[in-house]
């Protein structure tokens, strides 16, 4: 983890010709990434949520996947819990806090939670 | 002055009652086509708001967001966003599922920030508070500043409150919720040179939709956007983020209370046992079965009442009219084809019938969700396995069944591939086939050979169904980029007049839509079989007509004369022609002339070939016994060219195979052009299923011969 996080802001150092403000929003993502990381040790994805563990939506990854699961309601913040894994074990089906939504394992990696208690 | 009549435009989230609300509304009175040059499905109708007042009602299709990215979502967004669209609304009735508020309240600020009057209509309070979530209406209202009235939509209720609104003129408002603070002013200005639309909010959405084309607007506005760094996708995630935080201020404002932890509902209960890695599928097998049977064999019996009813009318109508080609026309070529159409509606209403409960129940958002992981690698959606089922009863009611997958491509393969599927239509053919091919007493152990050969049959449809649908995934280019997110709506007992109002629009799109075609096709087909080129036909009719009416002839002889007539007839035919033209064709699969014909004729049906048999054999078609009787008289041809007998086992398997992929069903046809709204579908679906057929016999003839 450690190494990821100086080879980004390295690498954000030496491209002179991005703007300034691309690299406060890097510093700023960096300092997030840190505190999620000193909140709690493990980064999941949704796909490793087991049943009867609930959890709190990070971050969504993918742009216009992105997109897609925000209108469904998938969006940072909402608490989600796993509901149902079809027979054979792709796609799942996540409760959100008013709805019953499926999705495939391949979209489900794209969603970053933090386990709560 | 007063308006006559209000145009309203009904949105909403799938799933919130929006179709209940609609029928609740017009009832019987609206009509089901769809939108121009696509396959959305538009509903129109319209009721009476006073006596002097109507309103005309648009159903839009149920549609999550207004961010065009699928057809759907696009025929929501054009409508509401071009004032000088037919369609435009004087008002949009939003209806919400209240259980669901957050959610369903995204598309209602997009919908608003359209500058449409709209007022807000909450269903399903009943769901909620079930849940223990309650609202305080007037809160709502404060922070969304629109008029919002409640109705049960199931149990009819606030229908008339709807219904008063709509007559108060006072009561359209427009909301604003989102504003482009954010955005560069310039920008706006830029786009609004391009796009002339007053609403800045509609023209940047617009401009975002239109970029992604490849028209010289989109390079200009591209860039535009480049010009001023403007990322689309990153300004939509802003936007929809944006909104979910006043939507989540104003839902938590008029919250009244909340309780989180409730125990596990009965939807929950019911998708342990639905959903579960071995009951669900053997629940969902033991259902298709049900419907697989139903679709079999209890169609059977309005099938015969609507056959014995119109052939009593074709008789009638036979004896009455003046004998001529006018009588004839209507009779073999008009009233065969309106049978040939009627002949689908028990198969047709009983697949909607259960279609339409299992979505109206919910349960097939389950099924996609089950049977997605098995369907998926062949190009298909879970959703698949319902058509490619049913398409073993029949294919035209499968194809139409089609309609519930969302995704474009999914949806196409599957309309490609279900006519693969043996149907009810090929077994009599498959029958007299296998039984040409083997005695009756033909044991492989226990079992029958024949029922093993049938049973082959229709796996060999299945294997070719899914190994063209695997390939087509490779040749078919998607357009627009979705996923497979799903909701898995609540259990909900189906309300009989829904399902009833679905079956009607069901039949009477399948009637008045592909039936024109089948009686047209059917009309053609039998001018084909009744005139020729020469004036043989003319010939032959008097001189059989000669002797028929000699009254020295025997009562059994004339009986065999007239079936030598009609053999003969047939082969002066164009039919007869065309069978001849396209013998040097068919040569190669071990077919003559005489199966041609019948190739041909079984377009109007493919248990026609049967019957086409049995013309050019001249054999009496007396039921039971004329499977014996063409057996007889096909086994005893010998071909003039080869001095052999003109059928054999490689003959009978070549037909079969033939028989098992080619796409003699013009229904078929009339249907997946309905359906795909193109030409060029069935006639790419039309070649490739011939070539395949011809293939595959051309390998099994020559194999076996």
């Amino acid at each position: 983890m450690q190494i990821n996080f100086i080879f980004y802001v390295v690498s954000t150092l030496f491209k002179p010709h991005e703007k300034a403000n691309t690299f406060l929003k890097h510093l700023s993502e960096i300092r997030n990434m840190n505190r999620i990381i000193l909140n709690c040790n493990q980064m999941m994805n949704l796909t490793q949520l087991n049943f009867g563990k609930k959890a709190i939506i990070t971050k969504v990854n993918g742009q216009l996947l992105a997109l897609k699961l925000f209108e469904m309601g998938i969006l940072p913040g909402e608490t989600v819990a796993l509901s149902n894994v079809a027979p054979f074990g792709d796609p799942i089906a996540i409760n959100l806090s008013e709805s019953k939504v499926c999705l495939r394992m391949q979209d489900a990696k794209c969603i970053e939670i933090k386990l709560i208690d | 002055m007063e308006q006559k009549e209000i145009t309203v435009a009904l949105v909403g989230n799938p799933n919130c009652g929006k179709t209940s609300l609609f029928n609740a509304l017009t009832g019987l009175n609206h009509k089901v086509s769809n939108f121009p040059g696509t396959t959305v499905e538009k509903k129109t109708g319209s009721f009476k708001l006073s006596s002097s007042k109507t309103a005309h009602i648009i159903d839009l299709p149920g549609t999550y967001s207004l961010y065009p990215k699928s057809a759907d979502e696009l025929v929501t967004y054009d409508i509401l966003r071009n004032k000088s669209e037919n369609y435009y609304p004087d008002l949009v009735i939003f209806i919400a599922d209240a259980s669901n508020l957050k959610r369903n309240l995204l598309l209602f600020t997009q919908v608003a920030d359209l500058e449409v009057p709209v007022i807000l209509v909450l269903n399903m309070l009943d769901v909620a508070e079930r849940r223990g979530i309650k609202y305080d209406i007037e809160k709502l209202k404060e922070k969304l500043k629109v008029p919002i009235i409640c109705i049960n939509a199931r149990k009819k209720e606030g229908i008339e409150k709807i219904k008063a609104i709509l007559l108060d003129e006072k009561a359209r408002i427009t909301a604003q919720f989102f504003s482009l603070q954010k955005v560069n002013p310039k920008l706006l200005d830029e786009i609004a040179t391009i796009n002339d639309k007053r609403n800045k909010y509609s023209a940047l959405q617009y401009s975002i939709n239109a970029s992604n084309l490849l028209t010289e607007k989109a390079i200009k506005l591209n860039e535009i956007f480049n010009k001023y760094e403007f990322d689309c996708i990153g300004f939509q995630e802003d936007e929809v983020l944006t909104r979910y935080q006043i939507i989540d201020e104003a839902v938590k404002h008029a919250r009244i209370k909340n309780i989180t932890q409730l125990k596990a509902s009965i939807t929950a209960k019911v998708d342990k046992i639905l959903t579960h890695r071995y009951y669900g599928i053997s629940i969902f097998l033991v259902l298709l079965l049900m419907v697989f049977q139903a679709m079999f064999s209890w169609s059977e019996y309005p099938k015969e009442w609507i056959e014995y009813g119109l052939k009593v009318f074709t008789d009638y109508i036979q004896n009455t009219l003046p004998p001529g080609v006018l009588n004839d026309l209507i009779v073999h070529g008009i009233l065969a084809g309106l049978t040939g159409v009627l002949i689908f509606l028990p198969q047709i209403i009983l697949l909607f019938l259960f279609i339409a409960i299992l979505e109206d129940v919910g349960y097939m958002a389950r099924v996609g969700f089950i049977m997605d992981r098995i369907m998926r690698p062949f190009g298909m959606n879970g959703k698949s396995i319902v058509p490619l089922i049913g398409g073993m009863a029949c294919a035209v009611p499968s194809i139409m069944a089609s309609r519930s997958i969302e995704n474009k491509k999914e949806r196409l393969i599957t309309i490609l591939v279900t006519p693969l599927m043996s149907c009810s239509a090929r077994l009599p053919v498959y029958t007299l086939l296998i039984s040409m091919l083997l005695k009756d007493t033909a044991k492989w152990g226990p079992f029958n050979v024949h029922g093993l050969i049938l049973m082959l049959m229709y796996l060999i449809g299945f294997f070719a169904a899914i190994m063209s649908a695997w390939m087509f995934k490779f040749f078919i280019k998607q357009k627009e980029k979705t996923f497979f997110i799903l909701e898995l709506p609540g259990y909900k007992i189906p309300l009989i007049s829904n399902l009833l109002i679905t079956i009607y629009e069901k039949g009477s799109a399948f009637v008045f839509g592909a039936g024109k075609i089948i009686i047209a096709v059917s009309v053609i087909l039998w001018v084909l079989a009744s005139t020729g080129p020469h004036s043989n036909i003319q010939n032959i009719e008097t001189k059989y007509t000669a002797i028929i009416n000699n009254d020295t002839t025997s009562a059994i002889a004339k009986k065999e004369l007239s079936l030598q007539m009609n053999s003969q007839k047939l082969e002066a035919s164009y039919a007869g022609e065309f069978g001849k033209l396209i013998e040097p064709i068919i040569r190669p699969l071990g077919f003559d002339w005489k199966i041609g014909i019948a190739l041909l004729t079984s377009m109007a049906a493919r248990e026609v070939f049967v019957g086409t048999m049995n013309t050019i054999y001249s054999v009496n078609d007396d039921g039971d016994n004329s499977f014996g009787h063409i057996k007889t008289k096909m086994m005893a041809e010998i071909n003039p060219r080869t001095g052999k007998p003109s059928y054999n086992t490689a003959t009978f398997l070549s037909l079969l195979i033939f028989y098992a992929f080619a796409l003699q069903c013009m229904s078929t046809v009339a249907i997946v052009k309905k359906e795909t709204d193109s030409i060029k579908w069935p006639i790419i679906q039309f070649i490739y299923l011939t070539t395949l057929a011809y293939g595959s016999s051309f390998l099994v003839y020559n194999l076996f011969s």
